[in-house]
């Protein structure tokens, strides 16, 4: 684990955080909670369903089974559908013993322990880890429906997760029909997992595609993040060659439109031709929006980094920025202060973006999504700085 | 001032020596201040005749810093007695709590206004917690003796402390005073520990007897100076704590190898097995 990759627990949080009506009860200093929460303060605020034990020295010396204990006791009253308990380092050290406290607890809801101690790996091995955990809960449901799918990958923590989660739906319907999305679980989700024929897993989380397949037998197709026109093609053929389905006409409507769009938008699209631009996020994100840029937009991508890489180094891809003349960078909120530094604009794609909200249907995946996505990355390069000063300044 | 910490392998009488010695040099006028840093929190329980409240306890009872009367308390002699105190067991961590009741003898400066002449510190036996280095690590005490018997697992735990004694004794002052020798083994053969105390550059610098004197007097909650003054033992621990009070600077120990300590092991096998024979 290296600075600014995250830690286990945070990607584990992005994991459960995402069970809808799910509680979290976070075992451990006050700084794991509350650093999550801050991580997704721009989520649904709305839907904060978080507490922490909030562990202090005394605990720490004394053990902190006993918080613990009260913690789980106050939920009883508040009887929620079901309760993820996280630990943090210091309650793994202390080898707080968790899974008995929780038995005698004996409460009247799921209780799920996972140790989700922050020096167990980086935040990506979190949040796959926590995405397997989850997978003995998802249930055989009714009768196979071989035209549903499941998708995996996306978490409600996502900047535009829900928008794009929608998009994504409404793309495959009504060949086939997305039954559950995991983490974004319903309780209803959870039920009737096993009903879908296909697991959709984006690129980077097939190891949860094979636990799946494990518990349910059902195959999976790893795919790219559907960013583009043609990344949209892509991911629906992939879908149609795995279901027999057919989405011809879903791809030809689609590609129609974002002809459309390119034509009212040639003269600034014009200027992407050759430009650089910079990419940092999560894989399944950072590599699609790589390809995108580099294929359907014809920009250079003059430095990148993604979170598959163990030796994955912010400080290198830093100085390659600047080294660089990107006039774009794809990022999170932590690449903010790229924008003060350099003459540059920051897209903001990937977890995490505690500094912009997308309010309403506004998703960057799918045919839907290449208007914002497009919308964005011109309003990018029109305002960018050298540029406006050579317009309207001597 | 003298300022001792007193290790060995657990239940081979850390805190027996720590006690009797204590009691000794303050018979002889001297001020001494023992430190319990173990959450048992059993070293002073026969200097003061019962068990008294920790610093941690008295920490969470009084939901601060307590004051020195409230964990400081006067026992056999008029040694000055503190216990760190730290979780049940199975629980918490006490190296935690042992840093955390040295941070409060510090800051109430419990050192600078009782000026003893000896400290001795009463460590846990388990060489992998992080209680286990702290009064090494935190600069608290500059000497430090290890409590063995012959047995093979107390000079092979005797010789990882030697180890993380060495490790302290590299980036600080501390050294090793040297070896105690406690004799309660039925098949005790101090050879055995000298030869493993040369070879680590040090020497056996005390020897307790076995005598039933001790164990009479810890179920009584007593010094053996107090319940038999004129025992073996106490002539011994007498001797000891002189020594605490007069020795130059110890050393820095090298300790044995695996393939040399396992030798050794051999040897005391061997040793043992003849005597079983005759």
């Amino acid at each position: 684990m290296k600075p600014g990759q995250g830690c286990f627990y945070l990607g584990a949080y992005r994991a459960f955080v995402s069970v809808k009506d799910a509680f979290l009860l976070v075992h451990s200093v006050s700084g794991c909670s509350w650093g999550a929460l801050a991580l997704r303060q721009m989520g649904r605020q709305d839907d904060v369903r978080q507490a922490g034990t909030m562990v202090h020295e005394r605990e720490i010396v004394f053990g902190g089974e006993g918080k613990l204990r009260e913690a789980l006791e106050i939920l009883k009253a508040r009887r929620p559908k079901r309760v993820f308990v996280l630990n943090g380092c210091p309650t793994d050290m202390i080898r707080d013993d968790i899974e008995g406290v929780i038995r005698q607890a004996a409460c009247p809801f799921p209780v799920h322990w996972f140790n989700t101690a922050g020096y167990r790996g980086s935040m990506r091995e979190g949040y796959i880890a926590a995405m397997c955990r989850l997978v003995p809960l998802l249930e055989d449901g009714g009768k196979r429906d071989p035209r549903a799918v499941n998708l995996v990958g996306i978490s409600a923590d996502d900047y535009r997760g829900e928008t794009d989660l929608a998009a994504i739906r409404k793309m495959l319907e009504p060949e086939t029909r997305l039954n559950a999305a995991l983490p974004m679980l319903t309780e209803e989700g959870i039920r009737r997992w096993g009903e879908a024929g296909l697991n959709i897993v984006f690129r980077g989380f097939e190891a949860v595609g094979e636990a799946l397949k494990q518990r349910f037998g059902t195959a999976y197709i790893t795919v790219d993040y559907p960013y583009g026109a043609e990344g949209s093609a892509v991911f629906l053929r992939a879908v149609d060659e795995a279901l027999g389905a057919d989405h011809g006409e879903t791809i030809r409507r689609g590609t129609e439109a974002a002809a459309d769009l390119a034509e009212k938008v040639v003269h600034p699209l014009r200027l992407l031709y050759q430009a650089e631009a910079a990419v940092a996020g999560d894989h399944m994100r950072a590599s699609a929006m790589r390809r995108f840029l580099q294929e359907e937009l014809g920009l250079r991508i003059a430095a990148y980094r993604d979170d598959l890489d163990p030796h994955e180094d912010g400080e290198r891809w830093l100085e390659a920025v600047r080294d660089s003349g990107a006039v774009l960078v794809f990022g999170s909120a932590f690449e903010r202060q790229l924008e003060d530094e350099l003459p540059l604009r920051l897209i903001r794609f990937a977890y995490p973006v505690m500094d912009a909200v997308a309010l309403g249907y506004q998703p960057y995946a799918g045919f839907d999504g290449l208007a914002y996505l497009l919308s964005d990355i011109l309003n990018g390069v029109l305002a960018y700085p050298y540029r406006r000063r050579g317009q309207f300044e001597p | 001032m003298k300022r001792i910490c007193i290790y060995g392998k657990g239940g081979i009488g850390k805190s027996t020596v720590v006690a009797n010695t204590a009691a000794a040099a303050a018979a002889e006028g001297k001020r001494v201040l023992v430190v319990g840093c173990d959450p048992k929190a059993d070293t002073t329980r026969v200097l003061m005749h019962r068990t008294i409240e920790t610093i941690l306890d008295a920490h969470t009872r009084l939901g601060g810093e307590p004051p020195v009367d409230a964990i400081l308390h006067r026992g056999a002699f008029g040694v000055a007695c503190l216990e760190s105190g730290g979780p049940r067991a199975g629980e918490g961590c006490a190296g935690r709590g042992i840093a955390l009741a040295l941070q409060d003898i510090r800051d109430l400066e419990i050192v600078e206004s009782l000026q003893p002449d000896l400290i001795l510190f009463d460590v846990l036996g388990d060489v992998v917690c992080g209680g286990f280095s702290t009064p090494l690590r935190a600069n608290a005490a500059d000497t430090a003796y290890i409590v063995t018997t012959s047995d093979f697992m107390a000079v092979y735990a005797a010789n990882n402390i030697a180890a993380c004694i060495r490790k302290y004794a590299q980036r600080g002052g501390c050294r090793l005073g040297g070896l105690i020798f406690n004799a309660r083994s039925a098949a005790g053969d101090e050879a055995f520990v000298s030869e493993f105390a040369g070879k680590i550059g040090s020497s056996v610098v005390g020897r307790i007897p076995m005598d039933r004197a001790i164990t009479r007097a810890e179920l009584k909650r007593m010094t053996v100076l107090e319940h038999a003054p004129e025992a073996p033992s106490a002539q011994s621990f007498r001797s000891l704590a002189r020594h605490f009070l007069t020795a130059e600077e110890g050393v820095v120990p090298e300790p044995l190898d695996g393939e040399a300590l396992e030798s050794l092991g051999d040897r005391m096998a061997e040793a043992a097995f003849r005597e079983e024979n005759l």
